[in-house]
């Protein structure tokens, strides 16, 4: 099964920003998903509505083409009831932190994968690519030169926010340039 | 035109060395290098001009040509002829042509018996081989259709295909097993991997690897997050290697990990 996966920074309003338009372009579907306290899928009636979102309660969204099946009750039965989605998770950006965002897919439809490729296409032409990783406990830096990041994330680590990874105590430095 | 200019050079050539080797120094007259140059030149006119023709005809061109070369030597370079040397030219060139050509033929009939033997037994070989081959592939062919339908596989025959390397999602005992203990988690939720979605990639900067993916990453309610890795044990219970080096990378990259064994290794 075709999969997809890209990690990335942005600001949280830029990938907000950038869902709405991808929903507009494609008339997909958006579906907020919140896993805490409890388990709940809330389908937007209007994508514009995705700009009302908090996204300290949830950051998760998934997009389809046609209308999916919100009568799941818990993430895994909704992902089995509505497998070729793209996902997305928007990094919070908390405590002076900013952190990793997921685009991903897992389709075999090839309605789906069409349009996914397009989607992640575009997003890759409008993102910076190539960030440092830098281990704290041992000072290993090693380039990695498909990270993605967008110019809003570029001046947070600018401004001086900590660049961090979805999980783990590592940090980034988003410049493709040496560092010492 | 070319047999008799290169048959000129050829012969000045061979005078001029046999005139520097006999005593150190160059000093035939300018008589005997024409002389040469004559005989050379209707000797090669005469070998050019009977390229292709048969034995006889090419013995007695040749010697002809010796002849008359050998004259104009004497003539040039003495003034007078001795018939007597210039029959011996001539007959030598016939020895020498016909000796070559003997010669030639013994070592082709050689050759060719030769190549015949060394193309017999290599088409021997070769066919020996085949069928050795051939067999062989006709054996493993119907051991796999044996495997094959007792384990009910599909595509038997010509068109089975082994495929390596990582199974689809959905598909193989790996996956299987993910999925499995995917729905077992209590303590979080599955925010990738797990076959639902995609694995997250973590980077492990002076890892084995310079990534990871976990096959399952959970969420729990106070946002912390650790990982699950399903795999193969070695005979003791460990994991196997590789399974361990991969937790090792992503512990070292602060990322809290599980195992869970799925199948013993050898």
């Amino acid at each position: 099964m075709p999969k997809n996966n890209v990690q990335f920074h942005a600001n949280p309003t830029e990938t907000i920003s950038l869902i709405k338009d991808f929903a507009k372009e494609y008339n997909l579907h958006i579906v907020i998903i919140e896993l805490y306290p409890s388990f709940i899928v809330n389908l937007l009636n209007d994508v514009g509505d995705i700009e009302n979102v908090s996204i300290c309660l949830t950051n998760r969204f998934c997009l389809y083409i046609n209308k999916p099946d919100t009568t799941a009750n818990s993430y895994l039965d909704f992902l089995d009831r509505n497998p070729d989605c793209l996902s997305v998770t928007v990094g919070k950006f908390t405590d002076n932190q900013l952190e990793e965002s997921l685009l991903a897919t897992q389709t075999e439809d090839s309605e789906y994968l069409k349009i996914w490729k397009k989607v992640l296409k575009k997003f890759t032409s409008v993102t910076l690519s190539g960030a440092w990783v830098v281990n704290p406990n041992n000072g290993t830096k090693v380039f990695y030169k498909q990270h993605r990041y967008t110019e809003g994330a570029k001046k947070l680590f600018d401004d001086g926010v900590k660049i961090i990874p979805v999980a783990g105590w590592n940090y980034y430095i988003l410049s493709s340039g040496l560092i010492v | 035109m070319a047999g008799a200019g290169i048959g000129a050079l050829v012969n000045v050539a061979l005078t001029a060395a046999g005139d520097f080797l006999d005593d150190g120094e160059m000093n035939m007259g300018w008589e005997a290098y024409a002389g040469a140059a004559v005989e050379g030149a209707v000797t090669g006119a005469a070998a050019a001009a009977t390229g292709g023709a048969s034995l006889v005809v090419t013995l007695a061109a040749g010697a002809a040509a010796s002849g008359a070369g050998n004259a104009a030597r004497q003539y040039i370079t003495t003034g007078k002829v001795d018939a007597k040397k210039v029959v011996y030219a001539a007959a030598t060139d016939v020895v020498a042509g016909g000796a070559g050509h003997l010669a030639s033929v013994a070592v082709k009939k050689v050759t060719n018996s030769v190549i015949k033997v060394a193309a017999s037994k290599a088409d021997d070989a070769a066919k020996s081989a085949k069928n050795t081959i051939s067999n062989g592939v006709k054996d493993s062919s119907n051991k796999i259709k044996t495997i094959a339908a007792s384990s009910n596989i599909k595509g038997t025959g010509e068109t089975l295909k082994v495929k390596t390397g990582p199974k689809p999602a959905g598909t193989g005992p790996h996956n299987n097993k993910i999925e499995e203990v995917a729905k077992l988690v209590k303590d979080g939720k599955v925010i990738a991997g797990g076959q639902k979605l995609p694995e997250v990639s973590i980077k492990t900067p002076g890892g084995v690897k310079n990534s990871r993916r976990p096959d399952i990453l959970v969420e729990k309610p106070d946002g912390t997050k650790y990982g699950i890795n399903v795999g193969k044990t070695a005979k003791s219970g460990a994991p196997i290697k590789r399974e361990a080096q991969a937790i090792n990378d992503l512990e070292d990259a602060g990322l809290k990990m599980h195992y869970v064994p799925y199948k013993k290794g050898k």
